[in-house]
């Protein structure tokens, strides 16, 4: 992709209604992202549907805007007030809250913000780099190679959430369970329709994502005991030289582990937070000036920049593949295709303009997430205080309207309430929602490329070097999710 | 009147928690898995064996292998804490005061979960017959006054600002509301 196309998404993102709608976007995404409980995911699942009334290139950047905000809302409330607002954000609590207690939450708050803008940016960059090269790459897949990424993709986020094995692989068939709802791939006959005709066309991802992701997240926060807060002392948002220095470090650091594990299909941004943590902790440690259970900076800027560095690098496996990294992505993946644009490997080609839209508007949306809301940072405090009755109110009939209007049809908003409740059981008992929803989204796929590989060649996995290739990188996969779960960092959601 | 009020309140109570406790217990899961892949397993049987074409037998052998995943759930250990009889706090045994505190606070609010669902398969059911606008208000009402517990003149107040305030935004930007069959909030 040229600088040109580069400068011409810019004018479509500066255009001053995209801007506000992108400036909206940040805001709603940070207001949901605050609230207890609630993270990128909700904040996705609940607005997407109203982003569809707008054109692709707006209504990905909008998406694009709610994603960033819902994930500083969500460190926000996990630096002043202990509560994670998804599973990404819990490094960041554990020091970030120790900072609040010495008094230095508006450090904490800066150091997150100003280390995920430069990891934001550095990341985008990195997508603007690597995607066309990915995407040439990728025009060499056929069926073997697709299905050798498809299977790689499941493996590693089996491996990677949950710490029950078990239970993770179980998730993944239920999704994939889902997904096989419908009628056959190349054939007219159906399964597991039960003789229904409104299961024909299967299920749709967006009313099944808005109830798990949505309305069973209401629902736990319903059956939570409220959670009493009191008034946190933001104080100076400014650093002091040796909060800056040692913060930066470890955003530079964790910018760079985070994008490369991000860029890899099935693994998902928690992951990255995590390993960003444990390695901040034992680097300190070895330096022997642990600062680590009193309040380290380096706890807050490393996991943040991590974090938000594979969130970016996820829309590579995205927009060159076809390929979502975990519930969030999934939901973009929902989204474009609602839009008309499939992505994989043709769409640097065939739709340059609007990929270099995409990467304009993650620019543009970090730049407003850090001049925005850094100096509102005293107003999401007093969100987080606010009664969350009545949003959660609206949040429910937000899910319920938005299943509805991905097909305006009634008997989604039933699908939405079903899999409200599927989601919560399964939560209850443990059981990751990552993988079903990857399971759902990927089973089909995986389902057609093995037909297509095995009409191509019974012996193909002998010889194509890109699935062998993709077949080792499972097994290293496999390798690396148990090393994980001895270590007890697997993570639980996207 | 208030008797069959209270009746009823306390029958709720009583469904809620037998509700809550058997989903809590030790073999809620490997049920619904087992239960899921013979779904699966009979699904593709039934594809394999019968289907016209070999897509669908293909399709078959998918299912079944998909109905194998869900099975290593079912044969999943049910959850140590789950089978395990609680602690009981005594010289040796200190349970953290959260987890004794917050027993009993989820109990109370199991109801809350039971009206929430209620209230919103009575929005699914109405959507369709009274449209977005008033679907909502209602269950917006509902929700403030049963889950949140605020006063039903206060409720009803919020629930219209909030209903009107929505409904204009979405009109805003163009977005069609299911309007019913009496056509309001088109």
């Amino acid at each position: 992709m040229s600088l040109t196309d580069l400068a011409g998404g810019f004018a479509t993102v500066l255009s001053p209604s995209v801007l506000l709608l992108a400036l909206l976007g940040c805001l709603a995404g940070t207001l949901i992202g605050v609230l207890p409980g609630l993270g990128p995911v909700t904040a996705v699942a609940v607005l997407f549907p109203l982003t569809t009334y707008l054109d692709p290139a707006t209504g990905i950047i909008v998406l694009a805007a709610i994603y960033y905000g819902g994930m500083y809302g969500g460190s926000t409330t996990a630096i002043l007030l202990n509560i994670p607002g998804e599973t990404a954000s819990v490094p960041t609590a554990i020091e970030g809250n120790l900072m609040t207690k010495r008094g230095r939450a508006g450090a904490a708050l800066a150091m997150a913000a100003i280390t995920s803008f430069v990891a934001g940016i550095v990341g985008t960059v990195g997508v603007w780099l690597i995607g066309p090269t990915l995407s040439r790459f990728a025009l060499r897949f056929g069926p073997p190679e697709m299905l050798g990424l498809l299977i790689f993709s499941l493996v590693t986020i089996i491996g990677v959430t949950s710490t029950s094995l078990r239970r993770s692989v179980a998730a993944c068939g239920v999704g994939m369970l889902i997904g096989a709802v419908g009628i056959l791939p190349a054939s007219s006959e159906t399964r597991l329709t039960f003789g229904s005709t409104d299961l024909l066309q299967g299920f749709d991802i967006v009313p099944v994502m808005m109830g798990m992701f949505g309305l069973a997240e209401v629902l736990r926060t319903i059956l939570r005991p409220p959670i009493r807060q009191h008034e946190v002392a933001v104080g100076s948002l400014r650093p002091t030289r040796q909060e800056f220095t040692a913060g930066m470090g470890a955003g530079v650091r964790g910018t760079g582990s985070g994008f490369f594990l991000g860029l890899l299909p099935g693994m998902i941004p928690t992951i990255a937070s995590f390993l960003s943590f444990a390695s901040e902790q034992r680097r300190a440690r070895r330096r022997g000036s642990s600062r680590f259970g009193t309040g380290a900076v380096e706890g807050v800027a490393g996991p943040e920049a991590a974090n938000n560095a594979a969130a970016m690098a996820g829309f590579v496996p995205l927009l060159c593949l076809g390929i979502p990294t975990g519930a969030t992505m999934a939901l973009v993946l929902a989204a474009m295709l609602v839009y008309g644009i499939i992505p994989g490997p043709l769409l640097f080609g065939q739709h340059p303009d609007f990929v270099a839209s995409i990467i304009a508007s993650f620019f543009v949306a970090n730049v407003i997430l850090l001049v925005l809301n850094l100096p509102l940072v005293g107003l999401w405090a007093k969100v987080t205080r606010v009664p969350t009755g009545l949003l959660m109110a609206i949040v429910a009939s937000g899910c319920l309207l938005g299943a509805y209007l991905s097909e305006n049809s009634f008997t989604d908003v039933w699908v939405c309430v079903v899999f409200g409740v599927v989601g919560w059981l399964l939560t209850e008992w443990g059981v990751p929602l990552a993988p079903l929803v990857m399971g759902m989204i990927l089973g089909p796929l995986l389902e057609v490329a093995a037909q297509q590989s095995f009409a191509l060649s019974p012996t193909f996995f002998l010889e194509r070097p890109i699935f062998i290739t993709f077949a080792a990188l499972t097994a290293l996969s496999v390798l690396f999710g148990m090393r994980m779960r001895r270590k007890g960092m697997a993570g639980d959601e996207d | 009147m208030s008797a069959p009020v209270t009746t009823l309140r306390s029958a709720g109570l009583r469904a809620a928690r037998a509700t809550s406790d058997g989903i809590r217990g030790p073999w809620g899961l490997p049920i619904l898995f087992a239960v899921l892949a013979a779904v699966g397993v009979a699904e593709s049987l039934r594809l394999i064996l019968v289907g016209a074409t070999s897509e669908a037998r293909a399709g078959g052998w998918y299912l079944l292998l998909v109905s194998m995943l869900i099975a290593v759930g079912a044969l999943a250990r049910p959850d140590r804490a789950a089978t395990k009889p609680p602690a009981v706090p005594g010289p040796d045994v200190v349970a953290p005061e959260s987890s004794v505190q917050a027993e009993p606070e989820r109990r109370t609010h199991a109801h809350k979960a039971v009206i929430f669902f209620v209230a919103t398969v009575a929005f699914a059911w109405a959507l369709p017959w009274v449209g977005f606008a008033v679907a909502n208000g209602f269950f917006v009402a509902a929700y403030l006054i049963w889950i949140d517990h605020r006063r039903w003149w206060h409720a009803l107040l919020i629930a219209v600002v909030v209903d009107a305030c929505l409904v204009t935004g979405l009109r805003l930007i163009d977005v069609v509301l299911p309007s019913g069959v009496l056509g309001i909030g088109i």
